[in-house]
């Protein structure tokens, strides 16, 4: 009788160690995702609604900005923004001669981030489709949908730099295509 | 500032705030909570007045190309669950909208809270990505089955 006694207890006090270890072993993270209000079906759509459309290299981040919008139980709650300087090598929709713009996108990197239009990356080279939301500022139109990377003088969309996370308009999947032939595809857009 | 509780299966009990919210985002948020109250899922949100875990809110961003926001904080062991969540609606682009569609945005939002991903801009549900595709095109503003399964599958 003793020993099933204290067979039990130690099984007890095991199964309590393994449980507060497991507690101490559960990780926490944060997701973010956000409701696009537009989606597009094609690069004449983007190109359409574009103030700018530049190809260029992600230089350096200008700033990271930590918007308190509110307070919770928890603190404030902070919308945080990346501001990137983009340098633009040739502009196909928009005014001639700009040099640099300021991307704006929501999100900081090791804080938070938007799961499906992860940050920029410093020398990103890029197509975007961007809206000036206030003079020489700029986002991104419809997150990751106006945005194609260029990879060794090839363009993709965003759903082929993240398949699986990305997914878009078929109209918008670009993978793999010349350079030349994507922006005189962009420029015919802008005519049409 | 009204004040929800969402209970959930699995011993969960979570609660919901709504702060700096205008009465448009407010009825659409109590619209949404009605609607995903009704769907017939184990996780239905509820009033309460204390130890809320999901807060909702509203911003004014002309900065941004989003129309909502979900950030959830998961605990992740052998499976995740939500421990809080924040979840808003960007007025700047849903005060333009009408009920319905700000629904679209808030109950997309409140599945988030639920742990359900983003879908595709072809697919006529709650969870498609894109206002304008889910309600513009689909029409969408309240759980279809698709949502509704996701959820039973999670929670049931």
């Amino acid at each position: 009788m003793k020993v099933r006694v204290v067979m039990i207890i130690t099984m007890a006090s095991c199964l309590a160690i393994l449980c507060s270890a497991s507690m101490s072993m559960q990780d926490l993270t944060t997701e973010v995702d956000v409701s696009w209000a537009k989606g597009y079906a094609g690069i004449e759509d983007l190109s359409a609604e574009s103030d700018l459309i530049a190809v260029g290299t992600v230089k350096k981040i200008v700033e990271v900005t930590d918007d308190v919008v509110g307070e919770d139980r928890r603190g404030p709650i902070i919308l945080y923004f990346t501001d990137f300087a983009f340098s633009v090598e040739r502009v196909l929709k928009g005014p001639q001669g700009i040099r640099e713009v300021i991307i704006h996108q929501t999100g900081a990197a090791g804080r938070e981030e938007i799961r499906d239009d992860p940050l920029l990356e410093c020398g990103d080279k890029c197509v975007l489709f961007l809206h000036e939301y206030e003079t020489g500022k700029y986002y991104i139109l419809g997150g990751p949908q106006g945005r194609f990377q260029i990879i060794d003088n090839e363009v993709f969309s965003m759903n082929n730099i993240l398949p699986g996370i990305i997914s878009l308009h078929p109209g918008l999947d670009v993978k793999g295509m010349e350079k030349a032939d994507f922006l005189e595809s962009v420029i015919a857009s802008i005519g049409s | 500032m009204l004040d929800y509780s969402c209970k959930c299966l699995q011993g969960q009990s979570k609660s919901l705030k709504e702060n700096y919210i205008g009465y448009r985002t407010g009825a659409a948020f109590s619209g949404s909570i009605y609607d995903w109250n009704i769907a017939g899922t184990p996780a239905d949100f509820e009033y309460s007045a204390s130890d809320y875990t999901v807060y909702l809110y509203e911003v004014f961003r002309d900065d941004v190309a989003w129309d909502g926001m979900t950030e959830r904080t998961l605990s992740c062991w052998w499976w995740c669950k939500v421990v809080y969540a924040k979840a808003c609606l960007n007025a700047v682009y849903t005060d333009d909208y009408g009920l319905n569609q700000r629904e679209s945005v808030s109950g997309h939002e409140l599945g988030h809270v639920l742990q359900l991903g983003e879908m595709d801009w072809g697919d006529p549900v709650l969870m498609n990505q894109y206002t304008n595709w889910r309600f513009g095109y689909w029409g969408v503003f309240t759980p279809q089955q698709d949502d509704i399964d996701g959820v039973n599958y999670l929670y049931g």
